[in-house]
């Protein structure tokens, strides 16, 4: 099944309408027409660029992830219903609808905010929560306790899931407004969680992002054709977990080099796995030193995270935060690990407990919060997020 | 020859002027440096038997590697190689306390063999390192004694310390004699 | 401004490439908005963007949209009906140095090729006494009746918009989710 949702970007629309759509705008409204033709360049095609909401499944998933992102997690009432919960994704989807195409949402007294979509999605998800709300039987569990979990309340769990990805923080920022103030009949705001990742024009396409570590995060993600075995159900539904993770920095940075690199398996310049050279090549886990060490040490975290059967891997979207530091000057920051997979149990957990049984990186990052997520299946156009499992 | 032109030169070493920076610069590079260099302070092997170079009679049955410091058992790695560089069959390390310990399955014939380890010291740096014994009368062990925090051995690392060392005393003492000489003769 | 822009744009790149399962956005008046949205009879009069503000039951509430007149002659709107609510229909004035609200004589006139804006501190369309509490999300039906007596129906989605005075506490009291749509 291949995704049949497309990017509008702003170089698309240009080289197809610019002439055209600018000379009706022009004349319609009086745009000078140096304003109008700045849409062609560089830098608007970002803001006007367009991910189309409505689909089989959601977006927010598989498309490279935008620069900035909002996690913002909902408690249900002990009153909640199905009704109910209808009444609220048939509101929240119509606000994602419209706000994704850069238009206002209904009611949306900052109107003037809406018209930069910049990539924007907004992903739903339904936590086990919701489901028993509804009278369901939920899908997902909540996980296992793992030992190195840290985790606080105020981080973890939730009934409902917003993901809210753009390439603007403005967008993100005002999209995230919205939808709280329509989730709030309906729902308490739990938690949220705002991260970034380098700004669009920054990396090459494809480049993998670098957290605040400094480590290349994501080069064994699936890619293109690998995805959709990974990730996807057959109704366009999949799982989101989310997780904090606290990077220990003040420790991390008494670290050597190659202290950090044996605890990644990678070489931290170029991201390749210590028994190769280049970031993609495929760890050797049988490659020997001279003096007879394993190249890729066995505790080190990507021999421990490795996954080789293509239909269990996650694909991960992880985002940076960084938030502020304390009196002494030590950072608030760390890793909102997502990680998109069919199934939570059989992809995510094994690999949780085999890094949490053994991971030299578990010495410098600390997780604080936890939640998982169904993604229900995405939606057409005049349906609502949510309708096959509430409607 | 003018007072001045003497007071630029390096009455000590009889160098000029420009080395005295250079050797002022690389000390203070060097005392700056080091206290990062993280080799300094942390787990090192302290004993090993069979000891590094021993030349045995009978082959070990075991090998066990002491450090200065508690090992974390989850993150030992204790391997025996041959002289081919196939690895000997051996039991996972047991470690105790600061000691780990890896049992060899089977006799070791005759020959070269090198232990390598990798461990992590408890405040979660990496130490590696490999030395060489043999069995009977074999040629010297092929790998010569070495330990490493993830690149310099440890045994460079205290030499570049020392004459780092070395060097700030010097330098130290050109300067405050240079700016005496200077003083006095201005 | 912008937002015609891009509307523009964004439409054209839709209707050029095809995109499946997504049409054009809801400033195409062929194509319906998603979710409640707006019909006219033939071309005459769209709604387009309507919505409700939810409210209690018997508490007076108003609907909103952009009335779009795509005729070739003036078009007025005499009256509304609603199943959840008796209607009228509003204007804000100005009334001895104050802004009222009061019904609108003569009706919404929408000029030809024109378009007419019910929106929050403007004209509207009164909800006077609900039946029943208007909840967020609702799809809440309308008909707006023409000069030349024809009609025109539409459905507006329910949104929470006074946010601000809503009070909520997580685990005590709530409105109660309960549907008052079909």
């Amino acid at each position: 099944m291949t995704s049949r949702r497309h990017l509008l970007t702003g170089a698309a629309a240009a080289g197809l309408g610019a002439a055209a759509g600018a000379g009706v705008v022009a004349a319609a409204h009086g745009d000078s027409p140096a304003r109008v033709a700045a849409a062609p360049g560089g830098q608007p095609a970002l803001g006007t660029a367009i991910v189309a909401f409505h689909g089989a499944r959601q977006a927010g998933v598989a498309e490279d992830p935008p620069a900035h992102a909002a996690f913002v997690a909902f408690t249900l009432p002990a009153t909640a219903d199905r009704r109910g919960l209808a009444r609220m994704m048939r509101l929240l989807t119509d606000d994602a609808a419209r706000l994704t195409r850069g238009e206002p949402a209904l009611g949306d007294t900052d109107a003037t905010l809406a018209p930069l979509p910049a990539r924007l999605t907004v992903t739903f998800g339904f936590g086990p929560g919701l489901y028993r709300a509804a009278g369901l039987r939920p899908p997902v569990a909540d996980l296992p306790a793992f030992r190195i979990d840290r985790l606080e309340q105020r981080w973890s769990g939730g009934d409902l899931l917003l993901q809210v990805c753009a390439d603007d923080p403005l967008t993100v920022a005002h999209t995230q407004r919205m939808l709280i103030k329509d989730t709030r009949p309906f729902a308490a705001v739990r938690w949220v969680q705002q991260g970034f990742r380098r700004s669009p024009g920054i990396h090459a396409p494809d480049h993998t992002q670098r957290n605040v570590m400094g480590q290349l995060d994501g080069t064994a993600n699936p890619r293109g054709a690998e995805i959709d075995p990974a990730v996807w159900n057959e109704d366009g539904s999949t799982t989101i977990v989310v997780r904090r993770m606290r990077a220990e920095i003040e420790k991390w940075d008494m670290l050597s080099v190659a202290d950090k690199e044996n605890a990644v398996g990678r070489r931290l310049d170029t991201g390749a796995p210590l028994s190769g050279t280049q970031e993609h090549d495929e760890p050797d886990f049988t490659k020997l030193d001279d003096s007879g060490l394993p190249a890729m040490p066995d505790f080190s975290h990507v021999t421990r995270a490795r996954v080789t059967d293509p239909a269990l891997k996650l694909l991960r979207r992880p985002y940076n935060y960084d938030g502020v530091p304390n009196a002494a000057g030590h950072p608030d920051a760390g890793l909102i690990f997502a990680s998109f997979q069919k199934d939570i149990a059989r992809q995510f957990v094994p690999v949780q407990q085999r890094l949490a049984d053994k991971d030299l990186l578990n010495e410098w990052i600390t997780p604080i919060g936890s939640a998982v997520f169904a993604v229900p299946p995405g939606c057409a156009e005049g349906g609502w997020i949510g309708e096959q499992v509430l409607g | 020859m003018r007072p001045e032109a003497t007071s630029r030169r390096n009455r000590w070493l009889g160098g000029p002027r420009w080395i005295q920076r250079l050797l002022v610069a690389a000390a203070a590079f060097l005392v700056v440096a080091l206290p990062g260099v993280p080799a300094w302070a942390h787990a090192q092997l302290a004993s090993a038997v069979p000891a590094p170079d021993a030349a045995l009679s009978t082959a070990p049955a075991a090998v066990t590697l002491t450090f200065n410091e508690q090992l974390n058992p989850e993150f030992t790695t204790i391997v025996v190689s041959d002289a081919g560089r196939q690895r000997v069959p051996a039991s996972a390390p047991a470690v105790s306390g600061a000691a780990g310990t890896v049992r060899i399955e089977g006799a070791l014939g005759e020959g070269a063999y090198t232990v390598a380890y990798r461990v992590v010291s408890t405040d979660g740096h990496t130490i590696q390192g490999s030395y060489g014994f043999t069995v009977g009368d074999a040629a010297r062990p092929p790998v010569a004694a070495g330990e490493s925090s993830g690149g310099l051995p440890v045994g460079v690392l205290i030499g570049i310390g020392a004459v780092g060392l070395g060097l700030a005393m010097v330098a130290g003492y050109l300067y405050f004699s240079g700016r005496r000489r200077q003083r006095g003769s201005a | 401004m912008r937002t015609n822009v891009l509307r523009a744009a964004a439409a054209l790149a839709v209707a050029t490439f095809g995109l499946a399962g997504c049409g054009g956005g809801s400033s195409d008046a062929a194509t319906p908005a998603p979710a409640p949205s707006a019909t006219a009879a033939a071309a005459t009069l769209t709604v387009k963007d309507p919505w409700v503000k939810a409210g209690a039951a018997g508490a007076m509430t108003a609907a909103f949209g952009t009335l779009v007149n795509d005729t070739g002659a003036d078009i007025t709107i005499t009256t509304a009906e609603s199943p959840a609510s008796p209607l009228e229909l509003h204007e804000m004035a100005m009334k001895d140095g104050k802004m009222v609200m009061q019904p609108k004589q003569g009706g919404f006139v929408i000029k030809s090729r024109g378009s007419h804006e019910l929106s929050p501190g403007g004209d509207h369309l009164m909800l006077m006494k609900p039946a029943q509490a208007i909840e967020p999300g609702d799809e809440v039906s309308f008909t707006l009746k023409l000069g030349d007596g024809s009609t025109v129906p539409f459905t507006a989605i329910a949104k929470p918009f006074a946010g601000a005075e809503e009070s909520y506490d997580p685990g005590h009291s709530m409105a109660p989710m309960g549907s008052t749509a079909p």
